[in-house]
């Protein structure tokens, strides 16, 4: 059956550079029976909120083919697991959904025009000291 | 129109200027849409990783909007409720702020 999972990796146990990342949540797949479609490094980013005291972690993003049950065993080995924050396994049926990484998302997003910064012109800055005299007393 | 009373063609006014108010309000996933598998692929978008869709759906506390403020089909609905649930365990979202 056709899988689409999402783990996050603990990035005090696991570097956050791409090929181990995907290294080790591909081991993981390969140990209980799955073959990899596709598999990436989805973002690192800081956390919503605190798991397990990391604030921060990496997001790695896999397509695989699985027997039916085996996700249960992969969620307990991930659940027992030292560099795996989280997981969320998610059945997607006949075809995979658009493999959209997190940059791409990004991409996507509307660009505000940056307005342009109004810096009034020739008029001076009167600072709080100033009197006006200062040409006056020189 | 000919032979039609000042009351009658006002209410045809009234009629047509509500219709498109209503149109408005439809759901924005499935506007327009007949086709079963274009009406599935729309719905594609509400996905727990589209953290930028799914924030608009949500109050400054984090809360799902209802279907009555989001304006969403009951389908659409569910989808983005599931996908909220998810990306709030994931630590995409907060459950709360």
């Amino acid at each position: 059956m056709k899988y689409e999972g999402m783990f996050l990796l603990d990035n005090s146990k696991v570097k956050a550079d791409a090929a181990e990342c995907c290294g080790v949540v591909s081991d993981l797949l390969k140990k209980h029976g799955a073959n990899v479609v596709k598999i990436e490094r989805w973002d690192e980013r800081k956390l919503a909120y605190e798991i397990r005291g990391q604030k921060r972690a990496t997001y790695v993003l896999a397509h695989f083919e699985m027997a039916p049950e085996k996700p249960a065993e992969l969620r307990g080995d991930v659940n027992l697991s030292e560099s795996f924050l989280r997981a969320l396994v998610l059945n997607v049926g006949e075809d995979f959904p658009p493999f959209v990484t997190a940059a791409e998302y990004e991409a996507m997003r509307p660009k505000k025009e940056e307005e342009p910064q109004d810096d009034g012109g020739d008029r001076r800055r009167r600072r709080r000291d100033d009197d006006g005299m200062e040409d006056f007393n020189a | 129109m000919r032979g039609m009373s000042q009351a009658k063609l006002k209410a045809k006014e009234k009629k047509k200027r509500l219709k498109k108010l209503t149109e408005r309000g439809v759901c924005r996933f499935t506007r327009g849409l007949k086709d079963p598998a274009e009406i599935k692929k729309s719905l594609q978008q509400l996905d727990y990783k589209n953290v930028d869709l799914l924030a608009r759906f949500l109050t400054p506390q984090g809360k799902l909007f209802s279907r009555k403020r989001s304006g969403n089909s009951q389908p659409a609905q569910q989808r983005l409720k599931v996908a909220v649930k998810y990306a709030r365990q994931l630590a995409l979202i907060p459950y709360v702020g």
